[in-house]
């Protein structure tokens, strides 16, 4: 029984991208996060008169790469369109935006919730300018910073294919994910350059009509997406279970309280009075320019799990390792580097636990690792070659990892290198049994724990070098025969 | 002079309009402007009689395609001659009447 009952909610989530040109959407003023309020502005972005537009080519090639990777048909020929409201951090009173003929049409996004996979489909991408940022002041006045204004943005439109707020917060990470990879965004909602509206309904199963929904805003960090959504859900149900009606509205969330609260309804919906925007003539894209992009288009995330699946790892291991591009490349060049895909679970194993442990330990990020690529490349052919035991191994990682040593040289230079030489082996457990006859009595007699015993002198005889199933082997054998 | 059809914008529609435009016009002024404004559709509307069929819409006459400018960062106005033209400077901030009581800090308009 699932926790909404006989009722299922239908979710539609609209994205803002920032994306990390230099300049902004239509004019030279620095895109740069966290400069001096209003020390990034040129006469256009305060919408001063006889400014015009000039689009940035670096900005619509960002969002070719966002919509030739999630599938979408590219328009060979979009338009801008005039979004018009007030608001004191919308400089010219009206938003460039795109209306009728986005950039980009159709298109999915793909994701895992839990091991299931999901794909939800998109209605658009299109190209706008972010507006600026208001803070409250508390002396009832409102501030505005325009250094945001004009940022280029996109806009990613999901079609209503989400049922929950888990589904809607993976979905969200998924399109985090993928701007970092395609690097058109650093996808940061702390810093609001990704950001999140959603489109909220309920039905009863079974039906096909979908419901009144209401608009959330505001709900801008992955951890209040999910419980946003949760709580509207949940607060329609109720309504509607109890005879009464959703109002169409727009709610904003209060992440304090952990509630949501009307924020318009539809009789004062905006009116945005959209127009063909007349100082932009409508944008064409070649077939060289597409191509271009599609020549240089980084692997989507999706792609690269899939790749390592095909490799032989894990799910778990597969997702962690597509989820950061720096992370995929970091195992890439490991991998190459220790001879291809025999050692991929065993990579993918050690970058997952020692390596992130030690680097989360330290909050330290991977680009600043003290064991790059190659050494661990290294450490990982010591392992498969049978030089070093999984125990060794650890610790030689450790003092690689705080010396900067190279595996190989730190083995070689200390004698760390595993034995394995049967007949060495077979020296010190003689040794070892004949320096405990009374044990050795015992064991012969029946007591096989002793086993253990035995194995724990050889080790610490060997400074934990030996082959331990050597060892085992080499052990029992021995006090076999003269029995 | 063009003569002036009833009704090609009402009254309502005006008020609406003006509101939208955050203009606030007297009941005189919205009745010089119905008829006014619909002096200006009349006129417009006389492109109806034209045929079209077959004609692509014309969006900007001279200029095919879109200019695109490389992504380099310019010169920017200096903040103080930014914020010149503001009625209230605080903070380094354009300050203006509080917006919307009740909603957070930041809008997620898009």
């Amino acid at each position: 029984m699932s926790a909404t009952g006989p009722f299922e909610a239908v979710i539609g989530l609209e994205c803002h991208v920032q994306l990390q040109t230099r300049s902004k959407l239509f004019s030279a003023a620095s895109t740069r996060f966290g400069g001096a309020p209003n020390s990034q502005t040129d006469p256009y972005t305060l919408g001063l008169p006889g400014t015009l537009p000039v689009l940035n080519e670096q900005a619509v090639e960002f969002a070719l790469r966002l919509g030739l990777s999630t599938g979408c048909r590219i328009r060979r020929v979009c338009r801008f369109a005039r979004k018009h409201y007030f608001y004191p951090d919308l400089p010219k009173g009206y938003q460039i935006s795109q209306l009728d003929e986005p950039l980009c049409e159709g298109g999915h996004i793909e994701f895992f919730v839990g091991t299931e996979r999901r794909r939800v489909r998109l209605l658009r991408i299109h190209l706008e300018e972010d507006a600026g940022k208001s803070v409250h002041a508390p002396t009832g006045t409102s501030l505005v910073d325009l250094n945001r204004a004009g940022v280029p943005l996109v806009e990613i439109v999901s079609a209503p294919e989400l049922s929950s707020g888990q589904e809607a917060s993976e979905y969200l990470r998924a399109i985090r994910r993928l701007v970092r990879a395609l690097r058109i965004s650093d996808g940061n909602m702390e810093e609001g350059s990704l950001r999140c509206d959603a489109n909220v309904s309920v039905r009863r199963r079974g039906e096909t009509a979908l419901g009144t929904r209401t608009e959330l805003k505001n709900i801008n960090s992955f951890r209040f997406v999910q419980r946003a959504i949760d709580h509207e859900v949940a607060r329609q149900i109720d309504l509607l279970s109890r005879g009464g009606q959703v109002v169409q509205e727009t709610r904003g969330w209060d992440a304090e309280r952990g509630t949501s609260y009307p924020q318009r309804g539809k009789e004062e919906a905006h009116d945005y009075r959209y127009l063909p925007e007349p100082d932009l003539p409508p944008l064409h894209i070649d077939e060289s320019w597409l191509a271009r992009v599609r020549a240089t288009l980084p692997e989507t995330p999706m792609a690269r799990y899939d790749r390592y699946v095909e490799l032989g790892l894990p799910h778990a291991d597969a997702q962690l390792l597509s989820s950061e591009p720096e992370l995929g490349e970091y195992f890439d060049r490991t991998l190459s580097a220790a001879g291809g895909a025999r050692a991929a679970r065993l990579a993918a194993a050690w970058i997952g636990s020692e390596l992130l442990g030690a680097l989360h330990r330290d909050g330290r990020d991977l680009p600043s690792s003290p064991v790059g690529p190659e050494a661990l490349a290294e450490l990982l052919r010591l392992i498969l070659d049978g030089t070093l035991s999984g125990k060794l191994a650890k610790e030689v990682f450790a003092r690689c990892y705080s010396s900067g040593e190279r595996p190989a040289a730190l083995v070689a230079r200390e004698g760390l290198s595993q034995i394995s030489d049967a007949l060495a082996i077979e020296a010190v457990c003689r040794r070892v049994i004949e320096a405990h006859p009374q044990q050795a009595a015992k064991y012969r007699a029946g007591a096989s724990k002793l086993l253990g015993f035995f194995i724990g002198q050889v080790m610490r005889e060997t400074g934990g070098r030996a082959n331990p199933e050597r060892v085992r082997q080499v052990l029992e054998s021995l006090l076999g025969e003269k029995s | 002079m063009l003569e002036c059809t009833p009704m090609r914008i009402t009254a309502e529609e005006v008020r609406i309009t003006a509101r939208m435009a955050r203009l606030r016009l007297e009941e005189a002024e919205v009745e010089r402007m119905t008829l006014e404004l619909g002096r200006i559709l009349d006129y417009v509307a006389s492109l109806e009689q034209v045929d079209t069929t077959g004609v692509a819409p014309l969006d900007h006459p001279g200029v095919l395609t879109c200019p695109l400018r490389p992504d380099e960062v310019g010169a920017h106005l200096p903040q103080r001659e930014a914020l010149r033209n503001a009625p209230l400077v605080e903070q380094e901030h354009f300050a203006v009447p509080a917006i919307l009581v009740g909603l957070s800090a930041e809008r997620g308009e898009g």
